[in-house]
């Protein structure tokens, strides 16, 4: 049980500061690309420092679902080790570039106010939590396993899997960076509040399935997965409708309250974003209803299945 | 229970007060100036354009820029036209404001498209408050009704005469069109046209103390410029009638690179009102990098100016500022100032 809640609760904060790099890597390549790539050696230690929590919460994930004590203590080893190389790669790189780039300014400012020192700050900790579970586990010895190859179909559903896992995090960080962004004047309110919410729901599931698939019995996960499912597709529903119900009256909404949140869209001059938000929170639910009512197509519940 | 009533009322009670803080319909024409500048011979305003500082700048490397443009283009007033930021933070906006301040020479705002995207609040870019800060920075927003921001002007005077008008409009960023898909880029409103001819014949009633504007002579018109960010829909016209007439220089200047004119999604009428009032004699934009033509279109000087660094797409060949000397005599001059970056 207390391994289970430490699973949990680090898994939910990794998400949590995995979804705000997401969106903050995207933005700052984004500007740094419109630019010619001008500043991607200096931003290269950021750039690192950023994809480092997303790594690490696929790790998390991966490790834990695999039953083997032997094989999960070599992934824990396995990982930190790549942890550590690379926040310490990172971190030298980040010290070197501030003299070399910055002329010495440890607070020169650009992504945040206090760049480049918030991020080595952040790179350190990341060396020091790679190196402390190094340190954990030293004497812990662990074998080689003989891999099993996944097939085709698994590696497409890993991969797709992924891909929304990113678009996810996307939107729970442009939920959260819109803490910086939200137009005070309160004007849209009605149209921005669907909107928001649109961008935690994906998120919301992925985090409230983690913990039912960590607390509950496999009998019990499906019906609760399902009830999830359910829970998720009507509130999206609900909240779409909202929305676009909203931008049918004031079509102009995003861009008098929201453009912050959608950089790219206004770049490509096409209202992509509600859309994409709308049908990423779809996603999730779908998967566990089609999951619960048809089990023999989706690969986790398959797998499950066959095991119970 | 009762607690609940109250944070309910509470909330209530603030959505109220943010229902109302769009500000009354009892402004004056005078509350959109915030100081008068005196006019010295052949007034320089130097106008930066489209400069997109954001996430991804060099601060370092751009102050030495900018020494060298502002330096080379020693001007009385210095005018930035929209997208100064794209993707930017609230210290990103900061540092530019205190580097363009700590140069001791008036200088204002209007927004274009990408302002608004960063990370910061829309009332952070464009109220009061961000602006007041700076002593020599002459932007004003009295939060009142009309479209945009800071919409407002500089009057320049040659003691107590009002001896040109500089005027700033707000042109909006983006309009969603009917496909609910796409978008095109904002115009300048009737309402903000309104309020531009309010300004100029109130100002012209004020100065010659008669009762209508209608009484003055053409010559008499205190004569303007205005600057905004989006090209009006004439910006094609006036392309169009200088091709027809072969390149003559007595007409325009400089060049049409960029993939088209991204004007307004329609004709507002803005440039038909400043030919019926007869006051402006030059509208000044940015949007398209690299077009930087001046042409006389109709008695007017339809104008981009040179975009300013090298923030997204532009040609190094042509960024820098364009400073525009407004004559004693009604008439305004242009030079455009091309600075590279120093390597």
């Amino acid at each position: 049980m207390k391994t289970k809640s430490l699973f949990l609760i680090t898994n939910t904060l990794l998400y949590f500061f995995a979804g705000i790099s997401a969106f903050f890597f995207i933005m700052v390549i984004f500007t740094d690309a419109i630019n010619d790539f001008r500043m991607f050696f200096n931003y290269l230690p950021l750039y690192i420092t950023l994809i480092l929590p997303i790594y690490a919460l696929i790790a998390v994930n991966r490790i834990a679902k695999v039953d083997s004590d032997n094989l999960k203590l070599r992934k824990i080893k396995i990982h930190a080790l790549i942890l550590s190389v690379i926040s310490v790669v990172a971190l030298g790189y980040g010290l070197i570039n501030t003299f070399v780039s910055f002329g010495g300014n440890f607070l020169a400012g650009g992504p945040s106010k206090y760049f480049p020192l918030s991020f080595l700050i952040l790179n350190l900790l990341f060396v020091l939590i790679g190196v402390y579970i190094l340190f954990v586990f030293r004497n812990e010895k662990c074998v080689a396993e003989t891999k099993v190859k996944s097939g085709v179909l698994k590696v497409m559903a890993d991969v797709l899997k992924h891909l929304f896992l990113l678009f996810a995090l996307y939107f729970l960080g442009t939920f959260a960076f819109s803490f910086y962004s939200f137009d005070l004047s309160l004007n849209h309110i009605w149209g921005t509040l669907p909107l928001y919410l649109l961008f935690v729901i994906p998120s919301l599931i992925i985090i409230t399935n983690e913990i039912i698939k960590a607390c509950a019995t496999f009998e019990k996960q499906k019906s609760a997965r399902f009830i999830l499912g359910l829970c998720g597709l009507g509130l999206t529903l609900v909240l779409g409708v909202w929305m676009f119900i909203y931008m049918n009256a004031y079509p102009n909404f995003v861009v008098e309250a929201m453009t912050a949140s959608f950089a790219v869209d206004f770049a490509i001059s096409a209202n992509l974003g509600p859309v994409l938000s709308f049908v990423i929170s779809l996603i999730p639910a779908i998967y566990l209803i089609v999951g619960y009512l048809i089990p023999n197509y989706i690969p986790i519940y398959k797998k499950r299945q066959n095991k119970g | 229970m009762h607690r609940i009533n109250k944070t309910f009322s509470s909330l209530l009670a603030v959505f109220a007060l943010a229902s109302c803080a769009g500000g009354t319909d009892t402004f004056t024409y005078l509350d959109y100036q915030k100081q008068d500048l005196d006019y010295v011979e052949d007034f320089r305003v130097l106008q930066m354009t489209d400069i997109h500082f954001g996430l991804a700048t060099n601060f370092a490397e751009e102050w030495v820029y900018f020494d060298n443009l502002i330096s080379e283009a020693n001007p009385d007033m210095m005018v930035l036209t929209g997208d100064m930021f794209m993707n930017a933070s609230v210290d990103v906006v900061n540092k530019l404001y205190d580097y363009i301040d700590s140069k001791d020479i008036p200088w204002t705002v209007t927004f274009g498209n990408h302002d608004r995207q960063g990370f910061y609040t829309p009332q952070f870019i464009q109220g009061q408050k961000t602006y007041d800060k700076y002593d020599n920075c002459l932007y004003i927003d009295p939060n009142d009704n009309i479209s945009g921001h800071g919409n407002h002007y500089v009057n320049i005077m040659s003691g107590t005469n009002v001896e040109w008008q500089v005027i700033m409009l707000d042109s909006g960023s983006y309009h969603l069109n009917d496909d609910g898909m796409t978008y095109d880029y904002d115009v300048i409103h009737e309402d903000q046209i309104a309020w531009y001819e309010n300004v100029i014949k109130e100002t012209n009633i004020a100065q010659y103390a008669v009762d209508d504007f209608d009484l003055l002579t053409p010559t008499q018109v205190i004569p303007s410029i205005a600057f905004f960010h989006i090209p009006l829909l004439e910006y094609v016209d006036a392309w169009e009638a200088w091709v027809a007439s072969g390149f003559d220089e007595a007409m325009g200047s400089g060049v049409y690179e960029d993939s088209g004119v991204y004007h307004g999604y329609y004709n507002s009428g803005f440039f038909a009102k400043a030919k019926e009032l007869g006051s402006t004699r030059g509208m000044y934009v940015g949007h398209d990098h690299t077009n930087d033509y001046t042409i006389n279109y109709e008695g007017i000087y339809l104008s981009y100016g040179v975009k300013t660094g090298r923030g997204i797409y532009h040609n190094p060949d042509m960024i820098g500022g364009q400073v525009i000397t407004l004559g004693d005599d009604g008439t305004v001059g242009l030079e455009r100032i091309f600075v590279a970056y120093e390597e």
